[in-house]
């Protein structure tokens, strides 16, 4: 019996390339019209480039407030349609045109102190892991939030529902809404590998902004069954295991915004005890009766913008992620009699950065690394090191204050480039010999992006 | 050549006036960027366009709280106050000392100069 954190078979081939299909779909969208109609403020106010997911300080303030600023009435719906040209090299060269996502959100104030960003998504991927079409219930943060004088001081306070650790946070540079580190092992925070926490979990945090500069946060999560998985819409195939009580999550920041210029850093960190399913005789288990690791989540974050008088904005994110592992056996490879250590590290770190001229105008690159070492759990090199650059030019033609037919008509055009220096340890033959390698998993991706 | 005690004075004299001077007149493109910096995320230039706040559209010279499409605080309805440079400058400057229960969030603009900047952008709105 094997626990299905050991990726001995293909599996890998498929979630690498489904990562880098993801790459762009988690850099796009979430400047929701509905929060727009609202406040009555265009996107570009909140957002940079006029489309999200990163947030200016407004943006940040608006979140922390529980999505219900403004006054105006609206419906907290908005829709979103995306198609899409995609190229990649394998397998053979695959070039293929479709409405990729269709997504519904619940996005806006709900009652005076309570607002959600729910976005359920329809997608349709051939490098799913589950289902090339699939409907799931994707990020998701319901909070409650108020305002109080603390110390003669503001204070925003408030908790949050959400199933995405990260997901909550006001900085946007940790992987839930910045950049995967893709690799073929991950921290409980990244979406893209197997286990995967995101979207599989339910978490109650509680937060305070003390002093517009001040960021605390604590809370806990649960993970939730793999019945429940299937019926979300997430494949349970990639169950992040069943958490031993609760998960908890905790975060620090220090936020300073200079309304031309933005600063924020902080520290989080997160702890999870999981029971994975195992992979048994065929048909597969579903039994969620292997091994117990401990695992030990420490991220450290910092972001910059400059605003200016918003012709010229810039955004710098950097995200560090150092995971303890305390694997709950120690599997012996069966060619080389060498047995796995009890103990890992998994490293993940990721840089971003955006201009965009006009708040139409714009160019993201990113770098995204990750690393861990196991001569035993990691076939055929002994670690996963990964080093993945990505690039976009984008061009969003409406989102500001007057743009035609705002703020119902948004339009993102985009071009897309993904490459793999390394990946799974190495450069050739990434997954054993005579398979790929590593440049083999580059992708290109065009996209028009429709939001209303 | 050194220059004499006095001829140093009187360029300092000088270069405090002209000082004095530039933050009492405003510069309008810099005060544009001030706006964009401070309000534009609020407070839209444009006339009829109101967002979490008012339009500043011919700002100097309204009465305060009578944009019938907007809605006001108390505060800010009952204050009397016309919009001219003085009450402007008071009221940006410390809002919330400024005008008690107004709904205004936002902690102030300290910067004299980016004050001046900006009150000379805002009486160009007409």
């Amino acid at each position: 019996m094997i626990a299905m954190t050991l990726p001995f078979t293909l599996p890998w081939l498929r979630c690498a390339m489904a990562g880098a299909a993801l790459v762009a779909a988690t850099t796009s969208s979430y400047a929701l019209p509905s929060f727009a109609r609202q406040t009555g403020t265009e996107c570009s106010a909140c957002h940079i480039g006029g489309v999200g997911p990163h947030l200016t300080p407004h943006g940040i303030r608006f979140k922390l407030t529980g999505y219900t600023d403004g006054d105006k009435a609206a419906v907290p719906v908005s829709a979103q349609l995306r198609i899409s040209h995609n190229e990649l090299e394998l397998p053979t060269n695959h070039k293929a045109n479709r409405l990729d996502e269709t997504s519904v959100y619940l996005a806006g104030r709900l009652a005076p102190k309570l607002g959600a960003y729910v976005k359920v998504m329809h997608s349709d991927d051939p490098f799913n892991s589950g289902a090339q079409r699939n409907t799931e219930l994707h990020n998701a943060d319901v909070r409650f939030a108020d305002t109080v004088r603390l110390l003669d001081r503001d204070a925003i306070w408030g908790v949050s529902l959400n199933n995405n650790p990260g997901v909550q946070d006001p900085l946007d540079t940790n992987q839930a809404w910045g950049f995967p580190a893709l690799g073929t092992t991950g921290s409980l925070f990244n979406g893209t590998t197997s286990p995967t926490v995101p979207r599989r979990v339910l978490g109650l945090t509680g937060y305070t902004l003390w002093d517009q500069h001040w960021y605390a946060e604590a809370g806990a999560y649960r993970s939730l069954s793999r019945s429940l998985q299937d019926r979300l819409g997430q494949d349970p195939q990639r169950d992040p295991g069943h958490f031993s009580g609760l998960a908890p999550y905790w975060r620090l920041a220090y936020l300073h915004d200079m309304k031309t210029q933005f600063f924020g850093a902080g520290v989080y960190g997160m702890r999870a005890k999981r029971q994975l399913a195992v992979l048994g005789p065929q048909p597969l288990t579903t039994e969620r009766s292997g091994p117990s690791d401990t695992l030990t989540d420490i991220g450290v974050d910092a972001m910059y913008e400059y605003l200016g008088n918003r012709e010229h904005v810039v955004q710098l994110r950097a995200n560090a992620v150092h995971e303890r592992r305390r694997y709950g056996t120690t599997p012996t490879n069966p060619f080389t009699g060498a047995v796995a250590p009890a103990d890992a590290t998994v490293r993940e770190f990721t840089f971003a950065g955006t201009y965009v001229f006009r708040q139409h105008y714009g160019i993201t690159a990113a770098v995204m690394r990750s690393d861990s070492k196991d001569p035993v759990r990691y076939f055929p090199f002994g670690r996963t090191d990964s080093k993945v650059r990505y690039t976009e030019l984008f061009w969003t033609p409406f989102g500001n204050e007057d743009s035609w037919a705002a703020p119902w008509a948004n339009l993102r055009l985009a071009a897309a480039w993904t490459r793999f220096d390394r990946f799974n340890g190495g450069t050739q033959n990434v997954f054993g010999p005579f398979s790929p390698n590593a440049a083999d998993l580059d992708s290109f991706q065009v996209y028009a992006q429709f939001t209303f | 050549m050194r220059n004499s005690p006095s001829s140093a004075l009187m360029m300092a004299a000088a270069t405090c006036l002209v000082q004095a001077a530039h933050a009492q007149v405003g510069d309008v493109k810099r005060g544009a960027d001030v706006f964009a910096a401070e309000c534009s995320e609020c407070h839209s230039p444009r006339a009829g366009k109101n967002k979490k706040g008012p339009s500043v559209y011919a700002v100097v010279g309204r009465k305060a709280g009578e944009l019938p499409d907007f809605k006001y605080s108390d505060a800010m309805r009952n204050s009397g106050w016309n919009w001219n440079a003085d009450t402007l400058r008071r009221y940006v400057t410390q809002p919330r000392r400024a005008l008690p229960g107004g709904t205004m969030k936002y902690d102030g603009l300290a910067d004299a100069n980016a004050l001046e900047d900006l009150l000379a952008y805002l009486s160009s709105l007409k």
